[in-house]
């Protein structure tokens, strides 16, 4: 277990979490589980927090500092060929992307390029491209990573886009991730081959305590993606291949 | 894949399989599947069949949708369903003897009922994912001119074709059937057996088309 890192998501990434960033004592009995909770009781001291915007950050640095557990802060960005393009074109060529603070300067850093993100390269969503991060980037301060999930390489060899990343200026990390998926060996194949320096590093998504969390976990995702119309509900998610109830701190311990 | 287009590997065992569950979950925390059934095949002939309704021991009950869609009977079920774990043995046996398992739509759907069928009893599915062939995949590919290119890994083709979604295009097993003027007993389409009896006509018509 203890070489693979555990990754946390709060329900700050509106939709993808069910996990809370409450300190401990205000946690309640039958309420979400708080993250920092998760981590005291696993004795994790450094904790990666990867969110998809910023919002919870703030919260997160107190309450994990309150509890002697240090944070390490990632932003998961979308992440187009250029910014100042938006049509259906760039869509199909968006894929995604973790940048991970280093350092204070790192944060600070993340601050602005979200900021650029959510202002230049808005688009359904945030999007960033590899020329504004490299504009910001400082080997020192920044880690940039690509997700086991939906990177190029995922939504190349799965999904037939043809999503492009030019990150020459820098060298990006690979995580790569077992969550009991038929389709993993697909990713992990693309992973080795486009990280001939072995840049891989063995991680756990976290978006829910425990296995049996899984259900309450899909109620929460049908209810969050209900969008034009469709009345996702657990008879009928709507979820492709939303399957595994790996994506827990359980089997993170028992891996 | 062996080097053999598949079409012509008669001395080869195929497994079509299909399930019916009480709604779409691709989970057993919420969804069970309440009939399977399989046909064995030779590449020309039919060599056997099941047809199993499953009694689970249960709280979960079927959805409107799937009851109205598939003509589900609890009483057929009450008196008819065999033990999941006898049946599971079966399935098993016949999966993992196999040389092909063929379902339609079986990557987005039946494989996750498979995972999770072979988890409730203990055992890891992932030696089946290689020999999966997905009709509705290969349909998409037929219809899209995207042929497999033999260097390449089958099961990542049939992923991206499986995960494309194309306006107009359409490869469900009726419409299928219908284009390719297999006779059959479209009335009772989503009973398992019914579906898999087309699923196996389909798939004789694809695989000459799709050059596999």
């Amino acid at each position: 277990m203890k070489d693979t890192i555990p990754l946390f998501k709060s329900h700050y990434s509106l939709g993808k979490s069910i996990l809370t960033l409450e300190n401990p004592e205000d946690q309640i009995d039958s309420g979400p589980n708080s993250i920092i909770s998760l981590c005291k009781e696993s004795g994790i001291k450094k904790a990666f927090l990867v969110e998809d915007n910023m919002s919870g950050f703030l919260q997160a640095y107190t309450n994990f500092k309150a509890n002697n557990i240090t944070p390490v802060f990632g932003l998961r960005l979308n992440i187009c060929p250029d910014l100042s393009v938006k049509n259906e074109e760039q869509l199909s060529k968006t894929s995604k992307i973790i940048l991970i603070a280093k350092n204070e300067k790192g944060y600070r850093s993340l601050i602005k390029i979200f900021t650029t993100a959510s202002r230049d390269g808005f688009y359904y969503e945030p999007r960033i491209d590899s020329k504004t991060i490299e504009k910001f980037y400082e080997e020192e301060e920044l880690l940039v990573v690509f997700p086991y999930y939906d990177s190029y390489l995922h939504l190349n060899v799965l999904e037939d886009k043809s999503c492009v990343v030019n990150f020459g200026f820098c060298d990006p990390v690979f995580f790569k991730e077992q969550n009991d998926l038929p389709f993993n060996h697909i990713i992990d194949k693309a992973i080795e081959q486009a990280s001939p320096k072995n840049n891989i590093i063995k991680v756990k998504s976290i978006y829910y305590k425990e296995k049996k969390d899984f259900k309450s976990y899909l109620a929460f995702r049908c209810i969050t993606g209900r969008k034009g119309g469709r009345s996702n509900n657990l008879d009928k998610p709507n979820l492709d291949h939303m399957s595994s109830n790996e994506f827990c701190l359980e089997s993170w311990r028992n891996n | 894949m062996e080097d053999k287009l598949i079409r012509y590997q008669y001395d080869k065992n195929f497994v079509f399989i299909d399930f019916e569950t009480l709604n779409l979950c691709l989970n057993f925390c919420h969804n069970l599947p309440w009939q399977v059934a399989m046909i064995k095949y030779d590449g020309k002939n039919k060599l056997d069949e099941k047809d199993f309704l499953i009694k689970w021991d249960t709280k979960l009950k079927i959805s409107e949708d799937a009851a109205r869609i598939t003509r589900y009977s609890q009483k057929s079920v009450d008196e008819n369903g065999k033990a999941p774990e006898k049946v599971f043995k079966v399935v098993k046996d016949w999966l993992d003897s196999c040389d092909y398992i063929v379902g339609h739509n079986i990557l987005g759907f039946d494989l996750y009922l498979i995972k999770e069928y072979y988890k409730l009893y203990g055992f890891c599915y992932k030696h089946l994912t290689s020999k999966i062939i997905d009709t509705n995949a290969i349909a998409k590919g037929v219809k899209l001119n995207e042929k497999f290119q033999p260097n390449t890994d089958f099961l990542e083709y049939q992923y991206k074709l499986n995960n494309k979604r194309v306006k107009g295009v359409k490869t469900n097993l009726m419409a299928l059937g219908k284009e390719f003027r297999v006779e059959h007993d479209y009335e009772n389409l989503h009973n398992a057996l019914i579906d898999l009896e087309l699923n196996v006509k389909v798939w004789d018509e694809l695989k000459v088309m799709a050059d596999i």
